[in-house]
């Protein structure tokens, strides 16, 4: 049965604002990403989660409890990181953990310690000289400290340079593997096709459509860009009978779609002409959900 | 209750705001400390003495408005101001940084992601604000109590005045029972050798004259009116032609104030050692130029001093009358009669000043009461508006607006009779401290303030449960 359970969810802000009737599962121990642009709705559904505000209508649910009505038992169950970092006025970040811990009513550290290290975050440093990345990495381990089963994160890597983001993708995976199940936002694709097992696309408050990461990763069909040398390779290639996606006349290039299948055949015709360069046109969620939103 | 309160967030709160709340209770302590401490009762009376020169007729009723003890000085100069401004600047800062500033800031999502809930985040921060006022107002009460005892040693009843000292010194007995024992050791002394001797040591104590000294003495222990007081009958067995007395002495006192009261009871407490000094003597009215009204007026002193605190606000509208009607009372007495008010005068003022250095434990106590309680309606305006509003900005507008403009509508309202009105309309017309030390009527003003602050917070936390939050 799915551990986060969104129905018929529906948040009018007025002027098209907010999202509107929302319908999402989301299984126990998958990692689900949330991809929309800035005021897409991303945030207000993930505050709908935490029990920040009230729907207009249609219900949130977290292992069936209702997320407005029962917000704090569903706390039990659910850690946050929140897409705009303010931090209490605690001083340091060691003061900050220390009094997340005891509200959580935490006893040891050592959990809190470990995510510290692996993040290369000094706790030592003051709240308000920290960085912007110091900061997003303190929210993190302020919300992976109680270790709980759902981890909600409002896009947790802005801030983050690439190679601090690659090491929290890392973490976030080993608590995937851990079974967690992971609930995140973001406006980054590649982000969420790395992490995620499931992607919503959401706009205008509405979600567009659910895709599964796999399928994008294994899809079959590919697509290759071609340059030929001359211009008579180019036009005895453009009459052959395949799926061309798009003809370049002018730069001698073709883009064609082939099937994993045929791709044996496809290089014995390819091997009479006289080629420039090859390469293949990775087919992402990004161009997935132009395609969906193209139609 | 421990499904409302939630240790660790108090402790936290406390935590990151105790030092504001310490500086301002240090301020208070500093200003209330002052206030006792530079309290001169000496220099009060003779504001006082001002006043009733100047305003003439109508000093009787201002100056009995006007409260010249310690606890009446106290309720103009601290609780009149500093016990109202300064609690409500921290009140204000406070209460906006409980909930409104967090949650406009964001830092309220991590308190919020653990599983306490919102009603218990709430309710904490409101028994966070309201115990750090009351714990505000109590070591304030505790700093003034030592420190009146310090200066002014009166909060365990009045302290020995500097006469009594000297006289106790003098016959090596406790200050305290000379105190207790005024008339006894002083003006009843039956030797009056010693007697001389005491009242000079007691009048250069006091720095004034023996005669002014002994005026004082009879305003100050009158004697025991049940045993030795004359009615009129005594007077009229002595010779006094009352009706004479009555009018030529007393209607025209009564007139000036309108003091509704029969002629025997004014006369009661009538000095009776004066009156046995001259009881041999027939013409009551010849015999006594030089005391007789000083004496009259000193009865009556004595009279309502228990009765009616007015009491000195009206005798020295007499007194004014008196100066403003000198003709009068030369062409009809003679100058003696005048000396007899100046006596009075003066020994109202030695008066006076012992009655400056009284300090009413209970009116002190219900002073401190009232400042509380109007801290605590403020503090639920502005908890209030901290939970209702999610931006800082708007908590910040209501939740300091509101009281700051009650405090500015109060103070418009004093400049003229015409502004009135605006009394109304201030939530601080409820706490008058000069309404608890004249006597007034205040026990429903402090029930309603403390109904605004119950029913603000209640509002506030229920509020807060029910609002939507961007976190």
């Amino acid at each position: 049965m799915s551990l986060v359970k969104i129905e018929n969810l529906t948040k009018d802000y007025g002027n098209g604002r907010g999202i509107f009737d929302v319908n999402l599962e989301i299984q126990k121990g998958e990692a689900f990403g949330f991809v929309g642009t800035n005021g897409a709705g991303k945030t207000t559904l993930i505050r709908h989660l935490m029990g920040f505000i009230k729907p207009d209508s249609g219900t949130c649910q977290i292992n069936e409890l209702d997320c407005w009505g029962n917000s704090h038992e569903v706390k039990n169950f659910v850690s946050y990181v929140p897409g705009e970092i303010a931090f209490p006025d605690l001083g340091t970040g060691t003061a900050f953990f220390k009094a997340q811990a005891d509200l959580l009513g935490l006893k040891d550290a050592e959990y809190a310690e470990y995510i510290t290290k692996e993040l290369q975050l000094d706790p030592t440093a003051l709240l308000k000289r920290m960085s912007k990345g110091m900061k997003q990495k303190t929210a993190i381990v302020a919300a992976l400290m109680p270790d709980r089963d759902i981890l909600i994160l409002d896009e947790p890597t802005t801030g983050l340079d690439p190679l601090m983001r690659v090491r929290f993708i890392d973490l976030i995976n080993k608590e995937k593997k851990k079974g967690k199940t992971i609930f995140m936002s973001t406006h980054l694709f590649e982000e969420v096709e790395d992490l995620c097992d499931k992607v919503a696309l959401i706009k205008d408050g509405k979600i567009i459509a659910v895709k599964s990461t796999k399928e994008i990763r294994h899809n079959e069909n590919k697509q290759y860009k071609i340059e030929f040398l001359n211009k008579t390779d180019y036009k005895k290639f453009s009459a052959l009978k395949l799926d061309f996606y798009e003809k370049r006349e002018k730069q001698n290039q073709v883009v064609v779609n082939v099937c994993d299948k045929k791709i044996n055949e496809f290089f014995g015709k390819l091997k009479k002409y006289k080629i420039k360069f090859i390469t293949e046109i990775k087919y992402t969620l990004e161009k997935y959900f132009e395609e969906v939103m193209a139609k | 209750m421990k499904d409302l309160f939630n240790k660790t967030i108090f402790k936290q709160t406390f935590k990151s705001n105790w030092k504001l709340w310490m500086i301002f209770t240090a301020i208070l302590c500093l200003f209330i400390s002052i206030s006792i401490a530079v309290f001169d009762p000496i220099a009060m009376s003779r504001l006082r003495d001002m006043f009733a020169g100047l305003m003439g007729d109508e000093a009787g009723e201002t100056i009995g408005a006007i409260n010249f003890t310690l606890t009446g000085s106290l309720a103009m100069m601290f609780f009149g101001m500093m016990a109202v401004v300064l609690p409500m600047i921290y009140i204000l800062i406070t209460a906006n940084s409980l909930i409104a500033s967090k949650v406009d800031r964001g830092s309220m999502a991590y308190t919020l992601s653990t599983p306490i809930k919102r009603k218990t985040v709430a309710f904490t921060q409101a028994a966070y604000l309201v115990s750090m006022i009351v714990s505000m107002f109590t070591i304030i009460a505790v700093v003034g109590l030592v420190t009146v005892q310090i200066s002014h040693g009166s909060v365990f009843g009045t302290a020995p005045t500097a006469d009594a000292r000297a006289i106790a010194r003098h016959l090596n007995v406790s200050a305290s029972t000379v105190t207790n024992n005024l008339r006894e050791k002083t003006l009843d002394n039956p030797d009056p050798e010693a007697r001389e001797r005491i009242l000079e040591i007691g009048a250069e104590a006091r720095m004034i004259d023996v005669e002014i000294y002994i005026a004082y003495l009879e305003l100050k222990a009158p004697t025991d009116s049940d045993t030795n007081v004359p009615t009129l009958s005594d007077f009229e067995e002595m010779g006094v032609d009352v009706d004479w007395l009555a009018s030529k002495m007393m209607v025209s006192m009564i007139e000036a104030r309108q003091i509704n009261t029969d002629m025997a009871q004014v006369i009661r407490p009538i000095n009776s050692a004066n009156l046995r000094e001259t009881s041999d003597r027939a013409n009551f009215a010849e015999a006594f130029p030089t005391n007789v009204l000083n004496t009259i007026l000193f009865g009556m002193a004595a009279q309502y001093l228990e009765l009616d605190p007015m009491v000195f606000g009206n005798i020295l509208a007499i007194q004014t009358h008196l100066n403003n009607n000198r003709d009068y009372f030369v062409s009809d007495f003679n100058y003696e009669l005048l000396r007899g008010a100046m006596l009075l005068q003066l020994a109202t003022s030695q008066y006076n000043i012992d009655a400056g250095y009284e300090f009413d434990v209970g009116e002190f106590m219900l002073l401190m009461l009232g400042a509380l309680l109007f801290a605590l309606a403020t503090a639920g305006i502005s908890f209030f508006f901290s939970c209702f509003f999610n931006l800082s900005k708007h908590s910040i507008a209501l939740g300091t607006g509101i009281p700051v403009g009650f405090y500015l509508l109060e103070t418009i309202s004093s400049l003229d009779n015409s502004l009135n009105w605006l009394r109304y309309v201030s939530m601080n017309t409820l706490f008058s401290p000069s309404t608890i030390t004249s006597g007034g009527v205040f026990w429903w003003q402090f029930l309603v303030l403390g109904s605004i602050a119950v029913v603000l917070f209640t509002a506030a936390i229920i509020k807060f449960k029910k609002k939507d939050l961007p976190l």
